[in-house]
């Protein structure tokens, strides 16, 4: 291995990155683009936001629980809802068609004497779902205690990771960081199919360059463009409001992590893309299936396999991504510390040294076949 | 005594059961300009990879310098420069950078690479162009850094293959001379199809076919192999024909007479022709020919290469 050729390619490539406006916008404006599409799609306010609830009351028996429900408070004193007043049920049921509320409380006396309740929304609308939970865990309690039965437990919400309100905006910006990461799949692809099709591929071959140095010059620039990127989301994210509470250096390390393990699955699929659109398209489809199979937008429901060090190990496990967006998400919004992530931070660059290892032997078992030159 | 640098012995390749290259011996001498001449899918492009050490033959050998050639060797990479037919650059490099990148992949010290680049874009007249991104370039101009590129990293023998397609008339002499200007200080194996261009500028010419040597000598020889002196067309106007007829009238004066149908004459080639000529003429008619638009012409190395070869188009 000859470290000055692998910085050569590096430069060479980056120097290439660098006058090619198309590609430069694609590497590093996209990923600052998605952060603000984020932030409009998803909003700022937090996450534990006040909920617009009606209450149509037929009953003076549960003014009582009126009174609790317009009191309720989440740990940090932010109320839970804002109890709007409406006495038809007609204008109750038009506001919660249009949005204006969450849900709509419905109190009656029946003949037993006991107070029913009934929760009415829109079960598609995500803060209906939300305002229900957080109004159950009112009503249930006050009903028990009036009926005399003993309170059988007591609600506590004590946040793990975000000890202060946070927005969607904020809750999603590891999983978009993790997904502009992935991007770089395609990106390394595309660059070993445009060597491919310009046939500067096989200039190189020709020339002293191995194989393993060729993709470690790739892999170096493509580290470095992985590294401005992070920075660049991590800055835009900020910008939008996003409060970091970790480490922005370990969040920089687990991103190029992840980042040396796009590389490798890139050179893994630039091995067998004969030109720069096929790796890019292909590239693009194995991206989007890791963003969602990591769990980056949504948790995918998979068994557990087995377990590694107390740490349940499921089938998406051996997905990179998985890993370091779990770390990402401990360490910029649950301030977690290298230790507290160093499980997910380890297997992440394990997996990612496997991919790229691999990535490595089949470029040069193709290459050996010259299958790049007919 | 001559000095071989370059010598395939028994050389075979197949890919697929297709035998691209079957038992080819050759000897390549330093300092020559050697021709190496083949229609579409004779192999030429397989044995010059086996050669340059980039493909493994299935059997045989390739020897530079007397020393056995291994698949991908350091002293063979360094030893040769191959300029594709295609232009292979990296656009948004300019030209000094791309020059200066790819001598520094042969482990030249930045200096020397930077040294060689500026010597071949002085060369090659493109000194002016040295800053400007390759993509930026004419095509006669890529041409040309495209034949520089193969030549940084001062190699002993140069591939190159169509140096000459696809320039224009200016830049076809410019590139001639410079690879004349090449020949007694570097190896220059040409391969090509265009005859002309090998007739020029080629010491010595190989022509394969079906992945088999069919000769290898001069140009010259070559010629004399197909026939001595002239060739004389005669466009026939109605009448015969045949070629057996027209050889068997002019038996005595010319070596041999074939009758090509595209352009509906005969050729006959033959020592002295013009003072010959109303001797053929007279037999001619007597024969039953009617001759019109009489040419005379020199020998080509295309001659030489549709007799060995074939008027069959290839695919």
């Amino acid at each position: 291995m000859n470290l000055k050729r692998i910085l050569l390619v590096a430069k060479k490539t980056l120097v290439e990155t660098l006058r090619d406006p198309i590609l430069l916008v694609f590497v590093l404006g996209l990923p600052a683009f998605f952060m603000l599409i984020c932030y409009i799609g998803y909003g700022h306010t937090p996450k534990t936001a006040t909920y617009p609830v009606i209450v149509l009351s037929h009953t003076n028996k549960a003014d009582g629980l009126l009174a609790e429900v317009s009191t309720a408070v989440y740990s940090d004193g932010r109320p839970n809802f804002e109890v709007i007043t409406i006495n038809s049920r007609e204008e109750a049921e038009n506001a919660l068609k249009d949005r204006r509320a969450a849900a709509l409380l419905i109190l009656e006396e029946e003949s037993d004497g006991l107070v029913h309740y009934t929760i009415r929304g829109d079960a598609l609308y995500m803060n209906f779902i939300k305002a229900s939970t957080q109004l159950e865990a009112v009503i249930i309690p006050w009903l028990e205690r009036e009926q005399g039965k003993p309170e059988r437990f007591v609600l506590q919400v004590k946040p793990l990771a975000h000890p202060r309100p946070i927005s969607e905006f904020e809750a999603y910006v590891p999983g978009m960081m993790v997904f502009a990461i992935l991007l770089i799949i395609p990106q390394t692809a595309m660059l070993i199919g445009r060597e491919r099709r310009w046939g500067t591929l096989r200039r190189l071959n020709l020339s002293l360059l191995r194989p393993a140095e060729f993709l470690g010059g790739l892999c170096l620039s493509q580290l470095v463009v992985a590294a401005i990127q992070v920075l660049l989301m991590f800055g835009a994210a900020l910008a939008l409001g996003f409060q970091n509470r970790g480490s922005l250096l370990l969040a920089l390390i687990i991103g190029i992590i992840l980042a040396f393990s796009s590389v490798g699955m890139g050179l893994l699929l630039g091995c067998f893309m004969r030109t720069d659109t096929d790796a890019l398209n292909t590239g693009s489809a194995v991206s989007m299936i890791q963003v969602f199979l990591s769990g980056a937008f949504f948790a995918m429901p998979t068994p557990v396999l087995f377990t590694l060090l107390d740490h349940p190990i499921n089938l998406f496990d051996f997905i990179p991504a998985s890993h370091s967006m779990l770390a990402l998400q401990q360490v910029l919004s649950g301030g977690a510390n290298l230790a507290e992530v160093g499980f997910r931070t380890g297997a992440s660059l394990l997996l990612s040294l496997l991919y790229f290892v691999i990535g490595v032997l089949v470029y040069r078992r193709l290459n050996d076949k010259q299958i790049f030159y007919r | 005594m001559t000095n071989i640098v370059l010598e395939a012995q028994n050389l075979s390749k197949s890919y697929n059961g297709l035998q691209a290259v079957k038992d080819l011996s050759l000897k390549v001498e330093e300092g020559e300009v050697f021709g190496f001449l083949g229609p579409n899918g004779a192999g030429k492009t397989t044995t010059i990879n086996m050669l340059c050490g980039l493909l493994r033959p299935d059997s045989g050998l390739v020897l530079l310098h007397g020393k056995a050639v291994t698949n991908g060797s350091k002293e063979t990479k360094a030893m040769v420069g191959v300029c594709p037919q295609n232009i292979v650059l990296w656009s948004k490099l300019t030209c000094l950078e791309q020059l200066i990148f790819v001598a520094q992949m042969y482990d030249l010290p930045e200096r020397k690479a930077r040294e060689n680049a500026k010597r071949l874009l002085h060369e090659l007249n493109l000194e002016e162009k040295s800053h400007k991104r390759a993509g930026t370039l004419s095509g006669g101009m890529q041409r040309r850094l495209n034949i520089a590129m193969a030549l940084v990293h001062d190699p002993q023998i140069i591939v190159l293959d169509e140096p000459e397609a696809g320039l224009d008339p200016q830049s076809r002499v410019s590139v001639r001379e410079y690879i004349q200007s090449l020949s007694r200080k570097k190896t220059v194996i040409l391969t090509t199809h265009n005859m002309d261009e090998a007739d020029r500028m080629a010491d010595r010419v190989a022509i394969i076919d079906h992945g088999q040597l069919l000769v290898m000598d001069t140009t010259q020889a070559l010629k004399a192999q197909t026939g001595d002196g002239d060739i004389l067309e005669i466009s026939l106007t109605n009448g015969l024909t045949d070629a057996e007829t027209a050889n068997r009238a002019l038996i005595g004066f010319a070596d041999k007479v074939s009758y090509e149908e595209n352009s509906h004459s005969l050729h006959i080639h033959a020592l002295n022709s013009i003072a010959h000529l109303p001797a053929f003429l007279e037999r001619l008619i007597n024969a039953g020919f009617a001759p019109g638009e009489v040419k005379i012409r020199q020998t080509t190395l295309e001659d030489v290469f549709i007799q060995l070869t074939g008027r069959r188009l290839r695919e």
